[in-house]
């Protein structure tokens, strides 16, 4: 496990939803995202781009049967920046609860 | 502290975000109901088998193991394409599969022998039969566990 770090290039809603789709996934469909993530495809697009510059996610193109398909998946790097990011999002919440009242 | 509560409730509202879209991605990974029907199509085809070759000497016995293996990664990549998901793969989910086949293979084994000793006909066809069930009766459980031990 990783320690905490607050990670501002996650937390954008887009990015943050992105990876918490392909957490839990060995990959994922850009269809799959797309349609959960109620998004367009270049939109996107746009967002895994931006990740995948970051070094947070790989993507897999690939023509099987005449269709293709784009195959995206969490790099060991992405996993660690996310797990440390959840971290700090939990230590930041459970700061506010123990915090005495004034 | 001021704005310390609105940080808070976007820390809150973002690990609820997570755990929704997490929950939501592990249930997308469930497979299609042909899924285990085929596997256990699969492992029924290879206990007929066992019947009509018992002793394992005909060239289809030999050749049976490779077309399983084959036919089972097709199955996979079936319903993978179908999903447009796999679930991650980690050592705890290894272990869980790893205890799913040797209990396939207790039943199998005991099943087998228990009905050769009974001298039913076709004893590994109906070792085949329950191997099936068994198949169908744990898909949901299996994959119920699989997505447990991530603990999203």
């Amino acid at each position: 496990m990783t320690g905490a770090h607050f990670d501002e290039f996650i937390h954008v809603p887009a990015r943050l939803s992105l990876l918490a789709l392909l957490a839990p996934a060995e990959w994922v469909e850009f269809r799959v995202l797309r349609d959960r993530l109620e998004t367009s495809d270049s939109a996107l697009s746009k967002q895994i781009s931006a990740l995948h510059d970051a070094g947070y996610v790989d993507v897999r193109k690939e023509r099987l049967h005449g269709r293709r398909s784009t195959r995206v998946h969490l790099t060991p790097h992405g996993r660690a920046a996310f797990q440390a990011h959840a971290l700090a999002l939990e230590q930041i919440v459970a700061a506010a609860r123990t915090e005495p009242e004034h | 502290m001021a704005g310390a509560p609105v940080y808070v409730d976007e820390a809150q509202q973002a690990l609820r975000q997570i755990h929704d879209h997490g929950r939501y991605a592990a249930l997308q990974t469930r497979p299609p109901w042909w899924a285990p029907a085929g596997r256990a199509g699969l492992i029924l085809a290879m206990a007929v088998l066992g019947d009509l070759d018992p002793d394992g000497a005909g060239v289809a016995w030999a050749a049976a193991p490779m077309v399983y293996i084959v036919l089972l990664t097709g199955l996979e990549e079936a319903t993978d394409r179908h999903l447009g998901i796999r679930l991650r793969r980690t050592a705890r989910t290894s272990l869980l599969r790893f205890a799913e086949v040797a209990l396939m293979l207790t039943v199998l084994f005991l099943g087998a022998w228990g009905m050769r000793a009974l001298d039913v006909p076709l004893p590994a066809t109906l070792a085949g039969l329950v191997l099936a069930a068994l198949t169908l009766a744990l898909a949901k459980p299996m994959h119920r566990a699989r997505i447990a031990t991530l603990r999203l």
